[in-house]
């Protein structure tokens, strides 16, 4: 008799328990973000180029009117 | 006795072993709409968002702007970076975050459809008519920024938008094709538009919508319907091109919507978001404009007024930094929809009629005097991928020279053939890819669908 109870009372809470919360599936990787693209070295003509456009640049905030 | 103690602990062990929701302790000092009003205070708090200059992703704010600007070739980072993105593969993780942030608003609008569609009072009436123009204003934002640009012919292979049609926490709803998105953000502006607003209290009237629509038919390539609209726009809003003497006035109103202007956010003149606004205009004001726009003036550019207003001594920004749809928009439209359906006189008409209201003796244009299309233009391509022709190079300038610092260039290389350039940071070299016009979604949305798709080109 004392064993039906305990395997009652057993069933009765498993019977009787919340279900699982479902969580989102698990992914292969948590990061929030993604890789920014990595700088690369410009070559002689690049830098040359960007030279040239700040040259011109100081030379036209000299002249009046601009 | 014996029986009084099993049922006592039965009774425990059932007590202990069932559910622990009542300990799910319920918000407080948080109501669950039901009334119109509360419905309404939804949609308020947007448009009082909007009306501060706080408000990002609708109408857009100076955030915005130093955002798309710092993005594009208006300013030259090549000379001075300053306090601006150096490019926009700088920004590709805070424009996930924009879609998530964007989606929200979605949501929002979505819980007030749901519940205000059957209810007739005047502030359910004017709450769901701003709620359409919200949700739809947010689709045509994601569409430009999320999706590719309208490739005719492959709009329905193209990836576009997930269509949410109201909350519901458990969906998880894939991206339609980018021909229904913005078929679906047309027919959101015309539930809108239907809803026949005429209080300005809920912010979206009749003509502010109508713009949104044209904005939609135009990047989506639909020119009849553009030149339908537009027209429209032109004939009966009551609205007319700025003149060159109430140009300044205009632009650089702080809070107040003058001359042409249709909408504009940051109508507010006691923000409590004007401090940091400050700050944002030296932001805007660290880099200098390229040399490249400021030959678009020509010889004489002090005889343009936009040249006049929007650049110091040393090409720094004086223009006001606002986000706002302007009559000048609707026209350039026009004259490009006119010139993509092979209707020269009408599109040099609205372009002469733009140029006469900003550039004192402004010389008409005609086929035969049009500058020759330029070899060193960043853009080189229309729209639909064609080189481009004298008219239409034409139209793109006055474009940049009238929408500089308003968010519009950034588009504007990404509608017309997404040019690849780079620019040198801190002695390294950055380029702007072409898959980098289209931003990423929120990688929280890609991670919890597997059908979701990413698009191309973002890696982690």
């Amino acid at each position: 008799m004392k064993k039906t109870i305990i395997l009652l009372l057993a069933a009765a809470s498993f019977a009787s328990g919340c279900s699982y919360d479902e969580l989102p599936p698990k992914t292969d990787d948590a990061t929030t973000d993604y890789i920014l693209p990595r700088g690369v070295q410009p070559t002689q003509e690049e830098t040359d180029s960007v030279k040239a456009a700040r040259a011109e640049y100081q030379e036209a905030i000299k002249q009046p009117g601009l | 006795m014996k029986y009084h103690k099993y049922i006592l602990i039965s009774a425990a062990v059932l007590a202990l072993a069932s559910c622990r929701n009542y300990l799910n302790v319920q918000p407080q000092g948080k109501v669950i709409p039901t009334t119109d009003e509360e419905f309404a205070a939804i949609i308020d708090n947007h448009i009082n968002e909007i009306e501060g200059g706080g408000d990002e992703y609708v109408i857009g704010n100076m955030e915005a702007i130093a955002k798309f600007e710092g993005f594009a070739d208006n300013l030259d980072a090549n000379i001075i970076v300053g306090n601006l993105a150096a490019y926009s593969g700088d920004y590709i993780n805070r424009r996930q975050s924009d879609w998530r942030s964007t989606f929200t608003i979605v949501r929002d609008c979505n819980i007030v459809i749901e519940n205000l569609e059957d209810r007739t009072t005047p502030t359910a009436k004017g709450t769901l008519a701003a709620a359409y123009a919200i949700k739809g204003i947010c689709y045509y934002n994601l569409l430009r920024n999320w999706c590719e640009p309208w490739d005719a012919g492959n709009e329905k292979e193209q990836l576009g938008l997930p269509v949410i049609e109201r909350f519901d926490i458990e969906e998880m709803p894939v991206r339609e094709s980018l021909h229904r998105s913005a078929e679906y953000t047309e027919e959101l502006l015309q539930k809108a538009l239907d809803c026949k607003n005429t209080d300005e209290r809920y912010f979206f009237t009749e003509y502010i919508i109508k713009a949104y629509m044209a904005k939609l038919y135009f990047w989506c390539e639909d020119w009849d319907r553009t030149i339908e609209l537009c027209n429209d726009i032109i004939s009966h809003s009551g609205i007319s091109l700025t003149p060159i003497a109430e140009y300044e006035d205009m632009i650089q109103a702080p809070t107040a919507k003058k001359g042409e202007v249709i909408v504009r956010s940051h109508i507010n003149n006691a923000s409590e978001l004007d401090w940091y606004f400050s700050y944002v205009k030296t932001y805007i004001a660290s880099r200098p404009a390229s040399a490249s726009l400021i030959r678009l003036f020509g010889d004489q550019p002090q005889k343009d007024v936009r040249y006049r207003i929007s650049f110091d001594s040393k090409r720094f920004n004086t223009k006001v930094p606002e986000c706002r749809v302007r009559m000048s928009e609707i026209v350039l439209m026009l004259a490009e929809a006119y010139c993509h359906n092979s209707d020269m006189a009408s599109s040099l008409y609205w372009l002469n009629e733009l140029r006469r209201n900003r550039i004192e003796d402004a010389k008409d244009y005609t086929a035969e005097n049009l500058p020759q299309v330029r070899t060193d233009s960043r853009i080189t391509e229309d729209a639909l991928g064609q080189p481009l022709t004298p008219l239409l190079q034409a139209i793109l300038d006055e474009r940049q020279k009238e929408l500089y610092m308003e968010g519009d260039r950034w588009f504007e290389l990404k509608r017309n053939g997404r040019p690849e350039w780079w620019i040198i940071n801190n002695g390294l070299k950055y380029t702007t890819r072409k898959y980098m016009y289209t931003a990423p979604a929120y990688k929280g949305d890609v991670d919890l669908n597997p059908d979701f798709r990413q698009n191309p080109g973002y890696e982690y």
